[in-house]
């Protein structure tokens, strides 16, 4: 047989065989860079689902949610969440500014992410708070964090005439480790759990409601 | 007289009362202000080490070493730092030493272990290259030439046998 009827069949053979073994050597130079660096931050609900976030607040209830980091700028990242809690009035942070609430953090989360890796923490909170006789101002004493005290003496809320609730607005920052600063910087990402602190507390049984609960370091006027 | 002495004794008592009231105003402060120093230092120490460990980790995540173990000790050091941080805000500097302390302990070791994985992840990276790269690239020239051999070893048998190339049908 003519060798030149082989030719097609050693070309392709060889052609294939030659791909397969330089596959490695093109895998290294052929793989696009990573173009888009940037961190995901989430809260998840007590289910781990994105839904039964607490809305209406009791007092001395404890609240479950989830908070997750994911790194995807190229490096291992020092991240600091900062907790801050605020009412209607009081500065937020700001999507369409990028800019962060200037109130000062009750509590700092730092933690570590090595890239392309997710950190995830169980967050526990309850808020131990109180309110006035004509139930239009509830004043706040403390938030338990994850078995943190964290002082909210002075902090209080109004009742907001629009919603008819007492707004309380549980804000985590996200914030970023600079070398060159040698500091924390905003990362212009932040999640937050907006609050209706109702008048309701643990513990309460009422039988006849006729006079408002009210319960904490305040006068117990419980009928049961 | 004797209620002169009852009058002298109520006297040193006040006075030994006094002495302590006052010797307590003058310590108190200077042992609470001591102890807010060493909290301090240690928490800016702490820090220190953790940056310092940081750029450790980041060094040996830059070589191509799985850093999961290294961040798992970071993250446990800041736990305790922040732990101090709180304990410092709240007044409580003795605590806040101490867990400053344990953070700053907890990252011992922590540079020469990232070191070593830095070490240990370039060798890995250069026998990658030399298998993946190198290897593929002799690879890729051993089969192009056994193609070529091959295509040459049967070009001379034919020619050795004389064979005709095969007329195409039909003509």
């Amino acid at each position: 047989m003519n060798p030149q009827d082989y030719k097609t069949i050693i070309f392709v053979v060889t052609a294939v065989s030659a791909l397969i073994a330089a596959s490695p050597a093109l895998q290294r130079f052929l793989v696009y860079p990573q173009t888009e660096f940037f961190t995901e931050l989430w809260l998840l609900g007590p289910e781990h689902m994105a839904e039964n976030m607490p809305y209406n607040i009791t007092r001395g209830v404890s609240y479950n949610v989830f908070l997750g980091i994911s790194n995807n700028l190229g490096n291992c990242t020092y991240y600091s969440v900062q907790v801050k809690f605020r009412n209607l009035t009081q500065s937020g942070p700001d999507s369409f500014n990028r800019t962060s609430s200037t109130l000062a953090p009750l509590y700092a989360l730092n933690v570590f992410v090595a890239d392309k890796e997710t950190w995830e923490l169980p967050m526990t909170f309850s808020f131990e708070y109180s309110h006035d006789d004509n139930l239009t101002k509830v004043s706040f004493n403390r938030l338990l964090f994850n078995g943190a005290t964290l002082d909210l003496t002075g902090t209080s809320t109004s009742r907001d005439p629009e919603k008819n609730v007492f707004f309380g607005n549980l804000v985590f920052e996200l914030w970023i480790y600079e070398e060159a600063t040698g500091g924390f910087q905003y990362h212009e990402r932040f999640v937050d759990l907006k609050f209706n602190m109702t008048f309701n507390c643990l513990g309460a049984r009422i039988k006849k409601p006729e006079k408002i609960v009210q319960c904490g370091s305040r006068i117990n006027k419980l009928e049961t | 007289m004797q209620c002169g002495k009852v009058l002298t004794k109520t006297n040193r008592r006040l006075a030994f009362l006094v002495a302590i009231l006052l010797s307590s105003t003058v310590l108190l402060p200077s042992v609470v202000f001591a102890e807010q120093s060493s909290a301090d230092s240690s928490i800016a120490s702490a820090r220190q080490q953790i940056v310092i460990c940081y750029n450790a980790a980041k060094a040996a995540e830059a070589a191509g070493a799985n850093i999961t173990s290294l961040t798992s000790i970071l993250n446990n050091a800041v736990s305790l730092l922040s732990q101090s941080e709180l304990a410092y805000s709240k007044g409580d500097f003795s605590t806040a030493q101490t867990l400053a302390v344990q953070s700053s302990q907890s990252l011992a070791n922590f540079v020469s272990k990232a070191n070593a994985m830095q070490d240990v992840a370039a060798q890995q990276r250069t026998l990658d290259f030399y298998v993946n790269v190198v290897g593929s690239i002799i690879g890729t020239i051993v089969v192009v030439v056994a193609g070529f051999v091959v295509w040459r070893i049967l070009s001379k048998r034919h020619s050795q046998t004389g064979e005709q190339p095969d007329e195409p049908a039909g003509l």
